[in-house]
C-alpha cells in the first residue's frame, strides 16, 4: 500500500474539513451530489465506500479494491459487514451510521488475500439522503494497520526505553542548570541511598562529594560554553556518607538556544577506584614493610594508611607467646580507649581477639555472630560487642604467631570481604617484617657468637691469602705479634708486598712456608712450633692450618689456629723428671714394692724386694703373690677384702724368705685405676717390721706398767682423800654439834680452836687434791656469770676480820672499765685471790693491803682482767723470786716456822691462772712490800646467774616436814647427819648398807634418800639402781653423800640415777642446803629471819607489781588483764590435768613455762612460785610429786580466783 | 604518726597487758601468736619494732628472729627485735645476738623496763 504523503493528506484533510463544514450546514447530500462525491472519491488514496440502508455496498473506490484486493463484483452489492468485519464481532455500527448525525469513527477489519488481518479506520461519514430519507452513507477511511503497528511498536519501544531508563545500571540524572535535580533513575536512587522524594529538588551540590563539587561544576560550565562532552569523573556521596566514584558524560538540553537541563549518564566506578586504591594500598604497605625495621612504626604507618583508605579507627595487632600463654600488643588502638596506640600485654583469655587468633583463618563477624559466640560461651564479651569485627591471624612458617584485628562499633557496613583480604595481605607483610627482624637478630647473634668464639678463645686465630697476606686475625694473634715485634699486624690490603710476621723461630720460617703451601694445596696441617721470646722463655704452640674451600672448590685462603702448649710441654718434662725420680725412689726403696695384676700375679717388684727375699727378679715376676707368704689363705682373704673395700691398710702377714726365714711384715695394698676409673692392677708395699714389732711390744709393756702406776697414784689420791675426808667428816660434824651444846668459855675456845685446826687440815687436803687434779689435767673451770665486785666483796668479808685484828687497812678498788658481769669460775677465782690476799695479810704487820681490779686488754667481749694485791709487808728478796711459785716452797724455811702454810698456795694459784688463760707474778721491794698480781680471761656477760631461786642459802630456822632415809656405813657420819636432819624437823630412818637401804626404801615412803657411796655388802650406786627399778616414778630424790670429790666421780653418780650429790665432809650448811633444794615443798615451819630466801608466805598478788602496772595502764584494763589471766590459768590447769595421766609431761612443762611468765608478770606470786617449783621438778626429772603439786597449784589458783577482783578494786 | 610495734607472744595475758601499756604510750600494737604469723605480718605492713617471746608454738622466737634477718627486703630484715623470755638463764647474751635479737627482757616482765627499752629503739 502506498502511504499517503503528507501533502496529499494535508489536502485531503482540507477537503474533508470543507466537506465537514458543508455537512454542518447541510448534513446530507442528495442523490445528485452522490455521483459527484463518488467521482471525487474514485481515485484518492483513501478508502471510500458507500453503503445503503440495508448495509449493502453500493460504491467503492479503487483504493479500496486495491487495498482489499477484491474485484468490484466481489464488493458491490455485498453486505459491508461481510467484507469489513466488526472488531468485536458485534455489528451494531450500521444503525449508528444511519441514525446519527454526528461524525463517527468506525474501526473495521478485513482479512486480505494472504490471510492477514488489516485494520481500517473510517472517520468520515457522509450520509446519503433522498427526500429526507437516509438511504445510505459514504465512509472514507484508511488502512491503519501499519500505522497501528508502528504506534504499538513505538509504544513498545517507548516502554522499553522507560524500562531501560529505570532499570539501567548506569546512573541517569537530569538536573537544572542551577543544580536542582529533576530526575534520577532507580539505580541512582538506590546507589545514593535516598528516598525518591528526598532526592527530587535536592541540589546536585548536596550529593556530590564536597571535594568534587568545584571540579564538577567547572566541567558543567565548560559544557555550557560548548566544549565537547568528554567523559569525566566525579565522586558522589551517599546519604550515609559513602563515596561513589562515577565516570560518564553530561549533555545539556537547550530550548531556543538556551540550556534548560543537563542530562547525565554515569556508571559506577567505585569498585574500580577501590581496587585501584587497594592496589595502591597494597603497594604502599609492601613498601612500608620493606623499608621498615621497626615493627611499631610499621604498624602505625599501616594504620595510617588504613585510616586514610577505609577509615579504620580500631586497629590492633597482638603477638602470641605460647610459652607464657599471653598476647603482647605492640600496637593497639581502640577508639573507646583513646586515639593513641597503647602497648600492652595480657594473659590469653576468651576475648574476640583470641577467637580470631585460634580460628586460624581470617574471620569476619557481625554483631549477631559475636553475640551468638558469647552465648555459646566460646568467647566472653567485655563491654559492648562491635557491629563488625575483622580478625586475621598472623602466620609465620605455618605457625600462628599473632593476630590483626579491625572493628567498628558504629557501622556494620563499614567493611566487606575484600577488606578481610586486605588484612590478610597486611598480616602477611607484618609476618614478613617480623621474620626479617628475627632473621636479622639471628644473624646478629650468630655473628656475635662467632665473634666471641673468635675473640674469646685462648687460641690465636688468623687467615692468610696466597700472597701470605693476613686476611683476618683475632686479638690473641695481634697480641702475640705485638709481643714479638712491637707492632700490631695489619690486614693485607693488596697494596705492595704483604707484611709477614711469623711466630716461630727464624729457622722454622722455610718449613712453615712449605706447610702453608701444602695447606693451599688442600692438605690440612698440624704441627708444633717453638718461639724463643726476648726474655729467654720458650713458647710452644700447637698449630693447625686448614684450607678454606670456597663453594667452587677453590682455595684462596688458609686459616690458622694455634694455642700455647708450653705448660703441657713443661708438664711433660716434669712428668719425665718425676718418672725419673720415681724410678730412683723405686730403686732405692727400703720397703718391698710390688705390683700384681687382678689375679694376684706379680708384675713388678722393687730391687729391695729381691734383696730382702733373696729371690731374683725372674723368680718373683709371674708368680702368684700368695706363694711368698707364710699363710697363703690369709693373703687370698686379704685380696678379696681389697677388691671389696679398694684399700687394705696395715695388714700384717709373714713373708717366707728364700732361705726359709720368716719375717713379720706389714702391708698396704690398694687398687690402681686407669684414667677411665677402671681397676687395672693392685700395688702394695710390704715392710719388714720384725724388729719394730719387738720394740713396740717392749714399749707396750712399759706403757702398761706406767699406766698401771699412774692409776695407782690416782686411786691412791682418791682413796686418800676419801680416807681422810671420812674421819674429817666426823670431826667437823661433831664440832658443829658440840658447839650447839651448852659450853663454858674455855670449852668454847677449845671447840673453836679444834674447828679452825680441822678447817686448816681440810684446806691442806683440798690443796693437795687440787694439785693432783691439776697434774692429772682433770681440773676444769666451771664458768658462771658473776658480779666481780660481789666476789671481791666476798673476799673482803672473808679477810676483813683478820686484817682488822692486825690493824691493817684492807680495801679494794675496782676500775670502772671492769665489766660488772663476767663469765668466770667463781670458786677458782676466789681461791687464787684468797691465796694472794691471805699471804699479803699474813706477811704484813702494819700498813695496808689493797686489792685492785682493772682491765689489761680486751678483745671483743673477752677481757683480760688483772687483780693486784699490794701489801706493805716484808717483801721478798730478789733471789728468792724465781722459786716463789714452785711447789712446797716458802721464801724462808726458817720463816716457815713463823708463817704457817703448805707452800702449795702460790703453786696452785699459778696453775689456776694458767687454766684461766692468765699469768701470775709479783713485784716486790724487799722490806717495803710486794704486789702480787694475776690476770685471767673472762668474757663480759649480761647478768649474774640468778642465784635467787636455785641456790637458796640455808636458813637454820626453817623446819621440814619430811621423812628422810639416811644411809651410811660410818656410824659417826650417820650420827652427825642424823642430828643435823632431826634438828631441822625431819624424821630420819637410818641404814648402814645398801641392802638395808633398799629394804627401808621399799617399805616406807620417803621424801628423800641420802646415800653414801662406799659401803660394805652393797654400794650406794647399786642400791640406788635397785630402788629406782622397784619404785620407778615414785622414787624419791636420792642424794649421794661422797668423799669422792673428783668431778668425773660426781658425774658417775648422776649417770647412775642419783639426783644430786654432797661432798663429804658434810657440814650442817651444805647438807641442809641440799635438803632444802630438794624438799622445798616440804617446808613446815618457815624461818622468821631469813635473809636471802624469798618470803615464804607469799602474797596472792604482789601489790608492788600491780601498782607499777597502774602507772602504765588504767585500772579497768588491768582488771580485764587479770581476768584474762584467770582464763589462761583455768585452761592451763585443765590441760595439765588432761596431760598428766597420759604421761605428756613435756607438754605440761611447756604450759607451766608460759604460765610462769604470765603469773610472774602480773605478780600473782603464789601461783608463780608453785608453777616454778613444778617446772623445776619436771626439769630435774622428778615426777613423783607432780600430781600432788598440780593439786596444790589448783588450790593457789582458787585463792587467786576468789580474791583478785576485790583486791584490785580496793587498790 | 604513731610507731607500730608487733607483739609476738602466745600468752594472751601478756599479749593484752603489753598491748594496753604500750598503747598508753601512744604506740600502735599488732599481735601475733607465733613466729609464722610474725613473718606473714612483716611482709604485709611496715613494723617499727618487734617484741618476741622465745617460747612460741609452730615457730619459736629464735628461729623467727633468724628468719627475719634472712629476709630479702633490707628494711624489713633490719627491724629491731627484742626477745622476751622466761628462760633467760638458759641462754647467754650471745645466743640472743647470734639469733639476731637487738636486746632481751626476762620474764616476769618489768613493764617500766619494757617501755624504757622500747623507747630507746623507737622514740
Amino acid at each position: 500500500m502506498e502511504k499517503p504523503n503528507n501533502k496529499e493528506l494535508e489536502q485531503l484533510r482540507k477537503k474533508i474539513a470543507e466537506l465537514e463544514n458543508n455537512l454542518l450546514h447541510s448534513e446530507f447530500i442528495h442523490r445528485s451530489a452522490e455521483e459527484k462525491l463518488q467521482n471525487a472519491l474514485k481515485n484518492i488514496s483513501l478508502l471510500a465506500i458507500t453503503i445503503d440502508k440495508e448495509g449493502f455496498i453500493t460504491f467503492c473506490n479503487n483504493a479500496f479494491l486495491k487495498t482489499t484486493n477484491l474485484t468490484k463484483t466481489q464488493v458491490l452489492n455485498h453486505k459491508w459487514s461481510e467484507i469489513l468485519l466488526s472488531k468485536d464481532g458485534e455489528d451494531d455500527d450500521l444503525l449508528q451510521i444511519l441514525n446519527t448525525n454526528k461524525p463517527l469513527k468506525i474501526n473495521r477489519k478485513f482479512i486480505n488475500k494472504e490471510g492477514q488481518e488489516r485494520n481500517v479506520n473510517f472517520n468520515i461519514l457522509i450520509r446519503n439522503k433522498d427526500e429526507d430519507k437516509i438511504y445510505g452513507s459514504t465512509l472514507i477511511g484508511e488502512d491503519i494497520t501499519e500505522r497501528q503497528e508502528m504506534i504499538s511498536a513505538l509504544r513498545e519501544s517507548n516502554d522499553q526505553l522507560q524500562d531501560l531508563f529505570e532499570n539501567a545500571n548506569d546512573y541517569i540524572i537530569v538536573f537544572k542548570t542551577d543544580g536542582e535535580i529533576v530526575f534520577v533513575n532507580k539505580a541512582w536512587n538506590e546507589a545514593l541511598q535516598y528516598d525518591h522524594s528526598n532526592l527530587h529538588h535536592q541540589n546536585l551540590r548536596n550529593i556530590l562529594h564536597p571535594d568534587h563539587v568545584q571540579s564538577t561544576f567547572e566541567h558543567l560550565n565548560n559544557i555550557l560554553k560548548g566544549k565537547p562532552d568528554d567523559k569525566f569523573e566525579t565522586v558522589f556521596r551517599t546519604s550515609t556518607g559513602k563515596s561513589i566514584y562515577v565516570i560518564g558524560s553530561v549533555n545539556a538540553r537547550r530550548e531556543r538556544g538556551k540550556p534548560i537541563v543537563f542530562r547525565g549518564i554515569f556508571h559506577d566506578n567505585t569498585e574500580h577506584r577501590q581496587a585501584e586504591q587497594a592496589q595502591n594500598l597494597y603497594y604502599k604497605i609492601s613498601t612500608l614493610a620493606i623499608n621498615s625495621n621497626n615493627l611499631e612504626t610499621l604498624l602505625a604507618n599501616i594504620h595510617q594508611e588504613l585510616r586514610n583508605m577505609i577509615a579504620v579507627n580500631n586497629f590492633q595487632v597482638g603477638l602470641y607467646d605460647k610459652e607464657e600463654n599471653s598476647l603482647y600488643f605492640p600496637y593497639y588502638v581502640d577508639e573507646s580507649v583513646g586515639p593513641d596506640p597503647v602497648k600492652h600485654k595480657r594473659k590469653i583469655g576468651k576475648w574476640l581477639t583470641e577467637f580470631s587468633l585460634f580460628s586460624d583463618k581470617p574471620t569476619l563477624l557481625y554483631e549477631e555472630d559475636i553475640l551468638l559466640l558469647d552465648k555459646e560461651g566460646t568467647i566472653e564479651i567485655k563491654g559492648v560487642a562491635p557491629k563488625i569485627w575483622l580478625g586475621v591471624p598472623l602466620k609465620l612458617e605455618n605457625r600462628t604467631i599473632g593476630v590483626i584485628c579491625v572493628k567498628s562499633h558504629s557501622d556494620r557496613n563499614k567493611y566487606q570481604k575484600q577488606h578481610l583480604e586486605l588484612l590478610d595481605f597486611i598480616s602477611g607483610q607484618i609476618a614478613l617484617v617480623i621474620e626479617r627482624k628475627r632473621n636479622e637478630e639471628k644473624i646478629v647473634e650468630q655473628t656475635a657468637r662467632l665473634n666471641s668464639i673468635f675473640e674469646s678463645s685462648s687460641h690465636l686465630i688468623w687467615s692468610i691469602n696466597r700472597q701470605r697476606g693476613l686476611t683476618s686475625f683475632n686479638k690473641n694473634y695481634a697480641r702475640a705479634i705485638f709481643h714479638k715485634y712491637g707492632t700490631y699486624p695489619e690486614i693485607d690490603k693488596g697494596i705492595g708486598p704483604p707484611q709477614i710476621h711469623i711466630l716461630t723461630n727464624e729457622s722454622f720460617k722455610e718449613s712453615l712456608d712449605e706447610k702453608y703451601q701444602l695447606a693451599f694445596n688442600g692438605i690440612p696441617q698440624h704441627f708444633e712450633t717453638i718461639e724463643s721470646t726476648k726474655d729467654q722463655k720458650e713458647i710452644w704452640r700447637e698449630v693447625y692450618l686448614n684450607p678454606i674451600f670456597l663453594p667452587d672448590g677453590r682455595i684462596e685462603e688458609v686459616s690458622g689456629i694455634s694455642h700455647d702448649i708450653t705448660e703441657k710441654k713443661q708438664s711433660e718434662l716434669v712428668i719425665h723428671e718425676s718418672e725419673e725420680k720415681f724410678r730412683n725412689i723405686f730403686e732405692s726403696f727400703q720397703d718391698i714394692y710390688y705390683r700384681t695384676n687382678l689375679h694376684g700375679i706379680i708384675t713388678m717388684i722393687s730391687p729391695s724386694g729381691c734383696e730382702q727375699s733373696g729371690y731374683s727378679e725372674e723368680e718373683i715376676i709371674g708368680k702368684h703373690i700368695s706363694k711368698f707368704y707364710e699363710f697363703p689363705k690369709k693373703v687370698s682373704a686379704m685380696i678379696r677384702e681389697l677388691l671389696k673395700t679398694h684399700k687394705v691398710k696395715n695388714f700384717e702377714a709373714n713373708l717366707v724368705l728364700r732361705d726359709g726365714t720368716v719375717i713379720q711384715c706389714i702391708s698396704n695394698m690398694r687398687l690402681i685405676y686407669n684414667t677411665r676409673g677402671k681397676v687395672i692392677a693392685v700395688d702394695g708395699v710390704a715392710r719388714d717390721i720384725t724388729y719394730l714389732k719387738k720394740a713396740s711390744e717392749e714399749l707396750f709393756n712399759a706403757k702398761e706398767i706406767a699406766e698401771k702406776s699412774l692409776k695407782v697414784k690416782e686411786s691412791f689420791l682418791a682413796n686418800m682423800s676419801h680416807e681422810i675426808r671420812t674421819p674429817m667428816n666426823g670431826i667437823i660434824g661433831m664440832i658443829d654439834l658440840l658447839n650447839d651444846t651448852p659450853l663454858n668459855q674455855h670449852q668454847k675456845i677449845y671447840v673453836q680452836t679444834v674447828k679452825r685446826s680441822s678447817e686448816t687440815l681440810m684446806n691442806i687436803l683440798n690443796d693437795i687434791l687440787d694439785l693432783s687434779k691439776i697434774e692429772a689435767g682433770k681440773m676444769h673451770l666451771k664458768l658462771t656469770s658473776l658480779d666481780l665486785e660481789s666476789v671481791i666483796e666476798k673476799l673482803h668479808a672473808l679477810f676483813y676480820q683478820q686484817a682488822f685484828s692486825k690493824q691493817i687497812d684492807f680495801t679494794y678498788i675496782i676500775d670502772p672499765t671492769v665489766p660488772k658481769y663476767i663469765l668466770a669460775d667463781e670458786t677458782r677465782l676466789l681461791q687464787v685471790m684468797a691465796n694472794l690476799t691471805s699471804n699479803a695479810i699474813k706477811f704484813t704487820e702494819q700498813g695496808h693491803v689493797i686489792i685492785k681490779a682493772s682491765v689489761v686488754s680486751s678483745k671483743k667481749k673477752t677481757k683480760l682482767i688483772k687483780i693486784a694485791i699490794s701489801d706493805t709487808g716484808i717483801g721478798i728478796p730478789k733471789d728468792k723470786l724465781s722459786m716463789l711459785f714452785e711447789y712446797f716452797s716458802q721464801v724462808d724455811t726458817t720463816i716457815t716456822k713463823t708463817y704457817s702454810g703448805t707452800g702449795l698456795g702460790l703453786a696452785i694459784s699459778k696453775e689456776l691462772t694458767k687454766l684461766m688463760n692468765g699469768q701470775i707474778g709479783v713485784e716486790t721491794n724487799f722490806g717495803k712490800g710486794s704486789t702480787f698480781w694475776f690476770t685471767f680471761e673472762a668474757s663480759e656477760s649480761k647478768q649474774a646467774t640468778d642465784a635467787n631461786v636455785q641456790k637458796p642459802v640455808w636458813d637454820e630456822n626453817i623446819q621440814f616436814d619430811a621423812k628422810v632415809l639416811l644411809v651410811d656405813d660410818n656410824q659417826v657420819n650417820l650420827f652427825v647427819a642424823e642430828r643435823i636432819l632431826k634438828k631441822s624437823g625431819c624424821t630420819v630412818i637410818t641404814a648402814t648398807n645398801g641392802e638395808e637401804a633398799i629394804k627401808q626404801a621399799l617399805e616406807k615412803n620417803f621424801d628423800l634418800i641420802l646415800m653414801d657411796i662406799q659401803m660394805p655388802k652393797m654400794d650406794g650406786i647399786t642400791a640406788t639402781k635397785t630402788i629406782k627399778e622397784a619404785l620407778k616414778k615414785k622414787t624419791p630424790p636420792i642424794i649421794a653423800m661422797t668423799a669422792y670429790a673428783m668431778k668425773e666421780d660426781q658425774e658417775k653418780f648422776l649417770n647412775s640415777g642419783m639426783n644430786d650429790y654432797i661432798s663429804k665432809p658434810i657440814s650442817a650448811d651444805n647438807l641442809m642446803m641440799k635438803v632444802q633444794e630438794w624438799l622445798g615443798a616440804k617446808i613446815n615451819k618457815p624461818g622468821k629471819k631469813s635473809k636471802v630466801l624469798q618470803t615464804p608466805d607469799l602474797e596472792i598478788i604482789n601489790k608492788d607489781v600491780v601498782y607499777n602496772l597502774l602507772k602504765l595502764a588504767d585500772k579497768e584494763s588491768i582488771i580485764q588483764i587479770y581476768g584474762d589471766f584467770e582464763t589462761e590459768l583455768k585452761e592451763s590447769l585443765k590441760d595439765c590435768a588432761a596431760f598428766y595421766p597420759k604421761g605428756q609431761l613435756e607438754d605440761i612443762q611447756k604450759i607451766l613455762h608460759t604460765l610462769k611468765g604470765s603469773a610472774g608478770t602480773l605478780g600473782v606470786s603464789k601461783v608463780e612460785n608453785k608453777v616454778r617449783e613444778i617446772e623445776h621438778n619436771l626439769k630435774q626429772n622428778i615426777y613423783f610429786e607432780v600430781e600432788t603439786e598440780l593439786k596444790a597449784l589448783g588450790v593457789c589458783a582458787e585463792e587467786f580466783y576468789k580474791s583478785y577482783k576485790d583486791f584490785l578494786t580496793k587498790l | 604518726m604513731s610507731k607500730k610495734i608487733l607483739i609476738a607472744e602466745d600468752s594472751s595475758v601478756i599479749q593484752n597487758l603489753s598491748k594496753k601499756i604500750l598503747e598508753n604510750q601512744n604506740y600502735l600494737i599488732l599481735s601475733a601468736k607465733n613466729g609464722k604469723e610474725v613473718i606473714a605480718l612483716l611482709n604485709k605492713e611496715p613494723i617499727d619494732l618487734i617484741l618476741m617471746d622465745i617460747n612460741m608454738p609452730q615457730m619459736d622466737g629464735m628461729t623467727c628472729a633468724r628468719e627475719i634477718r634472712k629476709l630479702a627486703d633490707p628494711v624489713i630484715s633490719k627491724v629491731p627485735i627484742i626477745a622476751i623470755t622466761g628462760n633467760a638463764r638458759n641462754y647467754s647474751e650471745s645466743d640472743f645476738s647470734d639469733a639476731g635479737f637487738n636486746d632481751f627482757l626476762p620474764k616476769p616482765l618489768d613493764f617500766d623496763k619494757l617501755v624504757e627499752l622500747v623507747k630507746t629503739y623507737i622514740a
